[in-house]
């Protein structure tokens, strides 16, 4: 008897099962494995995004300063930017003073938007890209930008943080 | 079409070559591995070689060394001529054994280095270098808790001696919750040896030359004390993972904000538990680096000591303060414990000589050559008295009057006119000249003609220009007072971005230091160089830079 096209016997069925079945498992397996791997590395990187505020912690107009990631954060109005401190020179963490970045370190003053004021550092700071979700402010460390990368973001107005 | 000869035996040549420097590369590889297996090559049959390696385990990590080759037993030994002569023993290390912690684990060095220099860590800052004898101290904290130590009483004494002298306060190091206002030195261990550290703190300013870090009143000993503390704080974990490295670092952390609470709320006790007097003076007690508090709270007003307690440099652009962590309650504490000393407390009827020792001195120095004991911590430089006639020719009378009676704006000049009153600012200017200007007090030179004001300033490019010409090199280019040569200059040059000291002077006074310059200071005329539009204009470029233009306020 001519087999239809589209019909298939038990026993080909039965293998055919444990065969994507077992692709299935496989597959999942590596997927598990590969994004533990994947997260493993991540936390031990900076190049991953890292949730570094809650955004309604950001005073309107501020630069915040955050120690643990060597960055500080700028919040003028709706506009959020984020900015290395660390010193291009020879990487120490700079100060936030009122009139920009200095390095306790070797002297290099940077200006409010990282610009060399005065030496030994030559380069202006760089910045990171950064994003908003789920009401925090993510910044990327491994990312270094020449020119800042301004989030636009519509909040409600916060408390007033400082250094710790 | 070319007359070139043939090169193509060139090929062949640069072939040969290659494979002779590739074989003679391999060869001494090879030579290098045979000597190093016949050095540390130990038989099964029983002989040895001349290396002898040991393996120890440091957190898990295998660490290798061969220092046991010279120092049998971990003994002392002298180089004379080409033989090792063996000196006095390893000293009782129990609980501790080499078999354990091998050498560098405490003695540092390089544990495989083949080179006298290299293996005892005599290299570039010496963070490698081998510590001996009291020294050996310096290794216990790197991996005993933060606590009383029998034989690392130098060490512990070191990190006592940090603490109350509030070097934490600017200094983080990792698990005591320091400040971020000066370099971090949780590591400083690896990257400096002991003698740099000590170097580093008795001398500040010696390296870099900018630093501003004041150089603390310590005794010799305790600045070793310091230095075997900090040399403990090193990168290399010896006995802790990173992860319990940082739990163990948030509970302290924890701890010691916790224990800040339980300071009794008495007189200025919150002065000392939040280490002001480290470096202020209050009443008897002095730190010697910063300004005189006993009055200042009276002198200043409340609103600004808050205002600078939480931003020193909005108040005094250029403050070496750094922020001090404080709650809402124990800033409250701070400005009451301030406030406990006001007019009454003041001494009545002494005289200006020793009002200047109690009040002008500190700053303005005993010879009046604004070189004080605190000066160099001072964000602008006292105003010179000695041998600075010129300067006190040209300045009016009620200039200097108001200078003491009002304070400078910007600087740490407080106003000093509540407190004293004014015919004891009028004595005390004339205890100045008469000690320090040598010039009688109404003697004044020719009044200086301020330069025309013109009808309409110069393009913002040209005045660029000038500025990049004449001020960038000494007030930098962002007017910040730091340019490539400020440095050459004492007192140093203005930093024009001083919004409260440009807001408190008028057009006609900036414009005169540009056109004749200020006597006692780098700042020379510039009458001569430009054109007056050029210094009006570059008038109305320091406005711009201190934020200030349009609205000169009062006139000083």
């Amino acid at each position: 008897m001519e087999k239809p096209r589209n019909q298939i016997n038990r026993r080909e069925f039965f293998f055919k099962g444990v065969l994507w079945a077992g692709l299935g498992v496989l597959g999942t397996t590596l997927a598990w494995i590969f994004d533990d791997l994947w997260s493993a590395a991540g936390r031990f990187s900076s190049a991953r995004w890292i949730p570094v505020t809650p955004l309604n912690q950001l005073p309107l107009e501020s630069v915040v300063p955050f120690p643990e990631y060597r960055i500080a954060i700028f919040r003028s109005g709706q506009k959020i930017g984020a900015i290395s401190r660390e010193c291009t020179h020879l990487g120490c963490l700079l100060n936030t003073v009122d009139r920009g970045f200095f390095c306790p370190c070797h002297g290099s003053d940077f200006g409010p938007l990282g610009e060399v004021y005065s030496g030994p550092a030559k380069d202006p700071l760089p910045w990171h890209d950064v994003v908003h979700r789920e009401g925090r402010i993510w910044v990327h460390l491994g990312t270094k930008l020449d020119q800042p990368k301004w989030l636009a973001w519509e909040g409600h107005a916060p408390a007033r943080v400082k250094e710790g | 079409m070319t007359n070139h000869k043939d090169l193509s035996w060139l090929n062949l040549l640069l072939l040969v070559a290659t494979f002779l420097t590739l074989s003679l590369v391999v060869g001494s590889a090879y030579h290098g591995w045979e000597e190093d297996r016949a050095l540390h090559h130990s038989e099964p049959g029983g002989h040895s070689g001349i290396i002898a390696d040991i393996t120890i385990n440091l957190s898990g990590i295998p660490h290798q060394e061969h220092c046991l080759t010279c120092h049998p037993q971990g003994r002392n030994v002298k180089v004379s001529g080409r033989d090792l002569v063996l000196q006095k023993g390893h000293p009782p290390i129990s609980p501790h054994s080499i078999d354990d912690l091998g050498c560098t684990a405490c003695h540092l060095g390089e544990g495989m280095a083949r080179d006298l220099v290299i293996s005892h860590g005599r290299l570039g800052n010496e963070a490698r270098k081998v510590l001996g004898g009291q020294e050996m101290q310096a290794s216990c904290y790197r991996c005993h808790e933060l606590k009383p130590l029998p034989g690392a009483e130098k060490a512990w004494e070191g990190f006592q001696v940090f603490s109350a002298n509030a070097c934490d306060t600017c200094h983080n190091v990792d698990g005591l919750a320091g400040g971020r206002y000066g370099p971090d030195l949780s590591e400083i261990g690896s990257f400096l040896g002991l003698k740099q550290i000590q170097k580093a703190i008795e001398d500040p300013k010696a390296d870099p030359e900018n630093s501003i870090m004041p150089r603390f009143s310590l005794s010799p000993e305790q600045i070793q004390a310091i230095a075997y503390f900090l040399k403990s704080r090193m990168r290399e974990s010896l006995h802790e993972t990173p992860m319990i490295k940082r739990v163990k670092m948030k509970e302290q952390a924890r701890l010691r904000e916790r224990g800040s609470e339980k300071v009794p709320d008495v007189g200025k006790a919150i002065l000392q538990e939040k280490k002001c007097l480290s470096c202020h003076k209050f009443g008897k007690e002095d730190g010697q680096i910063a300004p005189d508090l006993t009055y200042m709270a009276f002198m200043r007003g409340e609103d600004y000591i808050r205002t600078f307690l939480y931003s020193p440099g909005k108040e005094i652009p250029g403050a070496v303060m750094p922020w001090i962590r404080m709650t809402q309650e124990e800033e409250k504490r701070v400005v009451r414990s301030l406030q406990e000393k006001g007019r009454e407390g003041h001494l009545h009827g002494i005289s200006a000589k020793h009002l200047y020792m109690m009040h002008c001195q500190r700053c303005h120095a005993a010879q009046g050559d604004g070189l004080g004991t605190i000066q160099p911590n001072l964000a602008n430089f006292p105003r010179a008295f000695w041998k600075n006639q010129e300067f006190f020719r040209r300045i009016p009378d009620e200039r200097i009057v108001k200078s003491i009676e009002k304070g400078i704006p910007g600087t740490s000049m407080p106003p000093y006119g509540e407190l004293l009153g004014h015919e004891t600012v009028d004595s005390l200017i004339h205890l100045i000249f008469r000690e320090f200007i040598r010039i009688d007090r109404k003697e004044k030179g020719s009044d200086l003609i301020v330069p025309p004001r013109p009808a309409e300033m110069l393009p913002r490019d040209k005045t660029e220009k000038d500025f990049g010409k004449h001020c960038s090199s000494c007030h930098g280019v962002a007017g910040s007072g730091k340019g490539p040569e400020y440095l050459k200059y004492l007192p140093r040059p203005r930093d024009l971005t001083n919004r409260p000291y440009f807001k408190s002077i008028m057009d006609d006074r900036i414009t005169l230091a540009i056109s004749d310059g200020v006597a006692g200071t780098g700042m020379g005329p510039f009458r001569d160089k430009i054109p007056p539009e050029s210094i009006w204009s570059l008038v109305k470029k320091i406005r711009e830079l201190s934020g200030t233009d349009g609205k000169a306020t009062k006139s000083n």
